[in-house]
């Protein structure tokens, strides 16, 4: 009753805030909540012709087939291991040339570095996919640097060892400086007063970084990495698609690609949506536990 | 500043309050005139209440658009082909497209939508279930009655030629599609080539065995230099019967005297392998099979790393060769026979287009208001005017006739837009990729414009046939039968393409071969195979 | 600048500007290499190998043939207006939502909050939100399916939020007191004073819009309604279709010359360089204006 009283008196009392909240929610409501319906699919035998509800129940079938599969190990090693390669070395890669951008004294060569880095991310995945395999093939550009120092030329693609590394390094290159916008955008909110007391302090350059730059980047930090986490599960399939070949599957086939060729036969939605309600479910438990750990040290989450 | 960015401000606000309403009228304004697109009963609808006679009826028509087409065209509407097939029936066409690589996702997507064209062309054994389940669900409607009645020229067709007659029916015999039929004598449209002019140069003659095959490509690489003798892709030795073939096996499903196997757990496979695996071993096969693709497979061809090459008459050897002989006048490719055993032995394995085409088949759904009317205007491109309009566009503009032959004007040949043949014959006709109607040989004697291709073509043809003992007929699955062999194929097909490649690439020592088999088995092959058993039966009862 | 700086920091300001230099380089080759690539003879690329600093063969008849396609003008003319109507929308829809979710001491808020959040993770999937954009709301076919269903980008509201709550409540306390409604808070204090982010999000919206493809080629049918990646995507998939799905019947193909893939992807990829540089310094100045201003 207390409750239901203190309710309707902030409704009344922020009404104005409610009102402007309605598009939003409405937006979310008609584009998000709505389908939402359809992941039951998972748990049935979806035939287009019949529709979502005419389908056939199955119960957990589709995800027992996922589960018992001969890949599924597999399937789950490689796309953890590229995801958590990605974060490991894709995550910092934006900060440190944000930080270094930001240290550049020549104002000019700055705003050239940024744009030249922010290029890639424009082009599409078959392109850099395509240039990636002429570059690195055995009589490609690599291999010729190679050979020069007088190493042996090897067909990288074709070999499982070297997948990820190709993988996640031309991620990095793609993306690097797209993702530091961000980070630039939040120093450049920092208030310059700062640096100056810290000057007048003593403080050196590295001191300024170390007490002053990065601190003011650690909740921007702390909420992109909350929401990497919470994509773990998902490994792009169109990348690895166009990358690997059979004889690197070992490494290189993921979730993703596996639903992606499981499609091609039958566009079994219903497996894949299993699937993916799998991925949704560990990637949320990945989240919830990174915005509690987030909470607890620096005090910010994702709510 | 200040001020102006806040003026700035407030004018981009109403833009975007501006943008908001716009929003909503574009949605009120697009329910009420939009195209038939997604609605195809609204389209029938103002069809059928615009008058039934034939000369004023509008269809809707989904159909992927080819790649050499969509270089050339917005939608087939714009090609000749079918301004021309208006003017002569009075059928307007209202054609609907998919993006070119997205066809499969489209395609399922209008069956879930359920708001269905007047006319779908796809491969209909691809529909989930296959055709005896698009039937069932109602997506497409029973033919035989309305071809009897509005197709002379298909009927007919189907009355001479029983292959036809069997390939357009379900197994209880209710017809499902207008399919495209080729009748002719070329149905071997692709095959291996070798560098002529260096067989010339080593006095060496086309290679007709296996062995022929291995001491050519030795040569190849000892006397010519050449770092990838044989150049493959991973997609390419999985495509092309011709090695396995030697062996008496195929790739995957085939047929040994009426019964149905599966090749890769057969003993001919192993030897094939095995025989890959030496090859790639002495530096015969290409080191980078397994990270080609096909642009790099072709560079290593005309950059004369390579001798030997699977590929298309028309695509591969037809085009490289007029582009390699640019600067390398010299440069010549033959067609080489499907390899055998021994000398004297006849291939058995030659890949073979079937009568009717697995693509391009048209179904009439149940949306259509004008089935006759459709039918009839489908059943003209099976008559000698319609295969004419079809494989040769225009006369005068696209064609001439002379001695009742038709011949391409320069207008397809030698484009002023330097449009290649191919895409300027996508730009006024359907003939160089399926599409419903009956295919001409006369078509494909003129595509073929180097005498080495006329020469490949005869030689692929020549065994052709014998692989009707062989090759699996497109046989119908029942729905459940289908969903469960998609189940074990998704499986397999990753792990037998996985471990071929690893055996050949001698990853995984040959030795192991045996144990691959129990895998597969263990992943249910054997049950795999008697499925396409029982269909290829209830096929062969037809 | 009083203090005298010492060596370590010269040396770390000159490897900065070498590493700088060296990504500079590792970056652009590859642009370069398409740029030379498309300008080159087909048929001579083929074969090419190792390092191209030079046009092979200097001929424009890619160019030629790019611009014969009839779909890259309609393109063109349909990612603009997407990129134009989409962004502009997108601003709105994203700082009122991110607005209303900074402002702390709501009840529903962190329900909201959870709601969105959740959003990220749990969809229904293609063919119920397929049905919902065609069959429901009649969008198919036409181009606000490529805008509507992506009105917010829920990571995007995250980080705008974020960036709200850092501005001083203070600033809005007072504007409440002189009486200015919330709409005019959002309109006249919070969002002048978030240029930075905006700019940024701007750049965000306005490049997926440009880039986006997937909604497209799901919605629309009609071959005039294609944006032009869309276009770019089906030239670039045909050399490579030993991976991605072939098309319709492929029959007898012949894979198109390397330097059309090269010539179409600089068609597409240009407009947005050209335009950078001058989106980049609105982009820095609004980034300066909002350093300045706190």
């Amino acid at each position: 009753m207390k409750a239901a009283t203190a309710i309707r008196k902030d409704f009344a009392r922020h009404k104005s805030i409610y009102l402007m909240a309605a598009p939003v929610i409405l937006y979310y409501l008609i584009f998000h909540y709505t389908p939402i319906y359809g992941a039951i699919i998972a748990f049935k035998n979806f035939q287009p012709a019949q529709g979502i509800w005419g389908s056939k129940w199955v119960g957990f079938d589709q995800f027992d087939r996922f589960f018992h599969g001969y890949y599924f190990w597999r399937l789950l090693k490689n796309t953890l291991l590229i995801s958590l390669y990605s974060i490991l070395f894709g995550f910092p890669a934006p900060i440190l040339l944000a930080l270094l951008l930001n240290e550049l004294r020549m104002r000019w060569f700055k705003r050239v570095v940024q744009t030249v880095t922010y290029l890639p991310h424009f082009i599409s995945v078959i392109v850099i996919s395509g240039i990636l395999i002429d570059f690195i093939s055995r009589d490609g550009l690599l291999n010729d640097l190679f050979a020069f120092f007088g190493a042996d030329r090897v067909a990288f693609l074709a070999f499982p060892q070297y997948f990820r590394t190709i993988f996640v390094s031309s991620s990095i290159w793609q993306e690097v400086g797209w993702g530091s916008i961000i980070y630039l955008a939040a120093l450049s909110a920092i208030n310059p007063e700062l640096y100056e007391a810290a000057k007048i302090d003593g403080a050196g350059r590295f001191k300024q970084i170390r007490y002053i730059t990065i601190p003011s980047l650690v909740p921007i930090m702390a909420i992109l990495l909350i929401l990497r986490i919470g994509h773990v599960m998902e490994v792009g399939f169109e990348k690895i698609i166009l990358l690997y070949r059979p004889t690197t599957y070992e490494t290189a086939d993921v979730i993703a690609s596996y639903i992606y060729r499981e499609g091609l036969g039958g566009f079994n939605y219903s497996y894949s949506a299993a699937i993916g309600l799998f991925q949704s479910v560990v990637n949320l438990a990945l989240l919830y536990s990174a915005h509690r750990i987030s909470k607890r040290m620096n005090g910010s989450g994702l709510w | 500043m200040k001020r102006h960015t806040r003026k700035g401000l407030t004018v981009a606000a109403t833009i975007m309050l501006a943008g908001g309403l716009l929003a909503a009228c574009g949605g009120n304004n697009n329910e009420e005139n939009r195209p038939s697109a997604a609605s195809a009963s609204g389209a029938s609808q103002t069809a059928s209440t615009a008058g039934t006679s034939a000369q004023s009826i509008a269809i809707s028509y989904y159909t992927a658009l080819n790649a050499n087409a969509s270089a050339v065209v917005t939608s087939l509407s714009d090609v000749e082909m079918y301004k021309e097939l208006q003017k002569r029936t009075g059928v307007a066409v209202n054609f609907k497209h998919p993006a070119v690589g997205q066809e499969k996702e489209q395609f399922n997507l209008l069956i879930a939508s359920g708001n269905l064209t007047d006319v779908i062309e796809t491969a209909w054994n691809d529909y989930p279930g296959g055709p005896s389940k698009a039937l069932a669900d109602g997506t497409i409607v029973k033919l035989n009655d309305l071809i009897a009645q509005n197709a002379p020229n298909l009927s007919k067709l189907m009355k001479e030629n029983e292959a036809v007659d069997k390939m357009v029916r379900t197994d209880t015999g209710d017809i499902y599609m207008m399919p495209m039929i080729n009748l002719g004598k070329y149905r071997s449209f692709d095959g291996p080539f070798f560098r002529k002019d260096w067989l010339d140069e080593l006095g060496l003659k086309t290679p007709k065995t296996i062995g022929d095959w291995e001491n050519t490509l030795r040569a190849f690489k000892e006397k010519k230099g050449a770092t990838a003798p044989f150049t493959a892709t991973a997609k390419k030795l999985k495509e092309f019967t011709m090695l396995p073939g030697a062996f008496g096996v195929s790739h995957g499903y085939y047929l040994d005297g009426g019964k149905v196997k599966y090749g890769p757990a057969q003993d001919g496979y192993k030897q094939y392998i095995a025989l890959m695996n030496k090859w790639f071993k002495e530096g015969l096969l290409d080191p980078d099979t397994f990270a080609n693709d096909t642009k790099k497979m072709e560079s290593n061809l005309t950059s004369g790393k390579s001798g030997l090459i699977f590929g298309y008459i028309g695509g591969t050897m037809g085009t490289l060769t007029t582009s390699v002989r640019q600067t390398d006048p010299k440069f010549e490719l033959v067609g080489a026979q499907y390899p055998v055993l021994n000398d004297g032995d006849k291939p058995q394995f030659v890949k073979r287009d079937p009568e009717v085409n697995a693509s391009g088949q048209v179904g009439i759904t149940k949306a259509n208001a004008h089935p006759a009317e459709t039918v009839k205007w489908l059943d003209t491109l099976y008559g000698e005017d319609g295969a004419l309009l079809k494989n040769f566009g225009v006369e005068g503009l696209t064609y001439t006739m002379g001695n009742g032959k038709p011949t391409y004007t320069d207008l397809i040949m030698k484009n002023p837009d330097k449009l290649s043949p191919a895409q300027a014959m996508a730009k006024y006709f359907r003939a160089n990729y399926p599409s419903p109607g009956l295919a001409d040989d006369r078509y494909i004697e003129q595509y073929y414009t180097l005498p080495e291709q006329q020469e490949a073509a005869k030689t692929f043809a020549e065994y052709a046939d014998l692989s009707l003992e062989h090759v699996l007929p497109p046989v119908t699955l029942t729905p459940e039968e289908s969903e469960e062999l998609a189940q074990i194929e998704g499986e397999v097909n990753t792990y037998l393409d996985e471990m071929t490649a690893k055996f050949i690439m001698g990853v995984e020592p040959i030795d192991n071969y045996d144990k691959f088999v129990s895998q597969l088995q263990k992943m249910k092959i054997d049950r795999a195979v008697e499925l396409k058993q029982a269909a290829y039966d209830r096929y062969a009862k037809r | 600048m009083t203090i005298k700086r010492s060596l370590s920091e010269h040396l770390f300001d000159a490897a900065n500007v070498i590493i700088m230099l060296i990504l500079v380089v590792l970056t652009l080759y590859p642009f370069y290499y398409v740029l030379m690539a498309s300008v080159s003879d087909a048929n001579l690329l083929v074969g090419h190998e190792g390092l191209l600093l030079w046009p092979k063969n200097l001929s424009m008849a890619a160019y030629d043939l790019v611009m014969k396609n009839p779909n890259i003008l309609t393109g063109y003319r349909n990612t603009i207006a997407v990129v134009t109507l989409g962004t502009t929308l997108n601003i709105f829809m994203t700082s009122l939502g991110a607005y209303v979710l900074s402002r702390k001491g709501l009840y529903w808020m962190k329900p909201l909050s959870v709601m969105i959040v959740l959003t990220m993770f749990f969809s229904g999937g293609l063919i119920p939100t397929y049905l919902l954009v065609n069959n429901t709301l009649h969008l198919g076919d036409s181009l606000f399916a490529l805008i509507l269903p992506g009105l917010i980008s829920t990571w995007n509201l995250i980080v705008m939020r974020t960036s709200f709550e850092a501005l001083p409540e203070a600033l809005m306390e007072s504007a409440r007191i002189d009486g200015a409604g919330e709409w005019r808070i959002l309109f006249k204090v919070v969002m002048p004073l978030s240029l930075p982010v905006i700019s940024v999000m701007i750049l965000f919206y306005g490049v997926s819009h440009w880039n986006a493809w997937f909604s497209a080629v799901i919605y629309l049918r009609d071959r005039e309604l294609f944006p032009l990646q869309v276009i770019l995507r089906e030239i670039l998939i045909q050399n490579s279709t030993d991976s991605m799905m072939t098309g319709a019947g492929s029959g007898d193909r012949e894979s198109i010359g390397e330097s059309i893939k090269y010539a179409t992807i600089i068609v597409a990829t240009l407009p947005i360089l050209v335009v950078y540089p001058f989106l980049q310094k609105y982009f820095v100045k609004g980034v300066m204006v909002g350093a300045v201003k706190e």
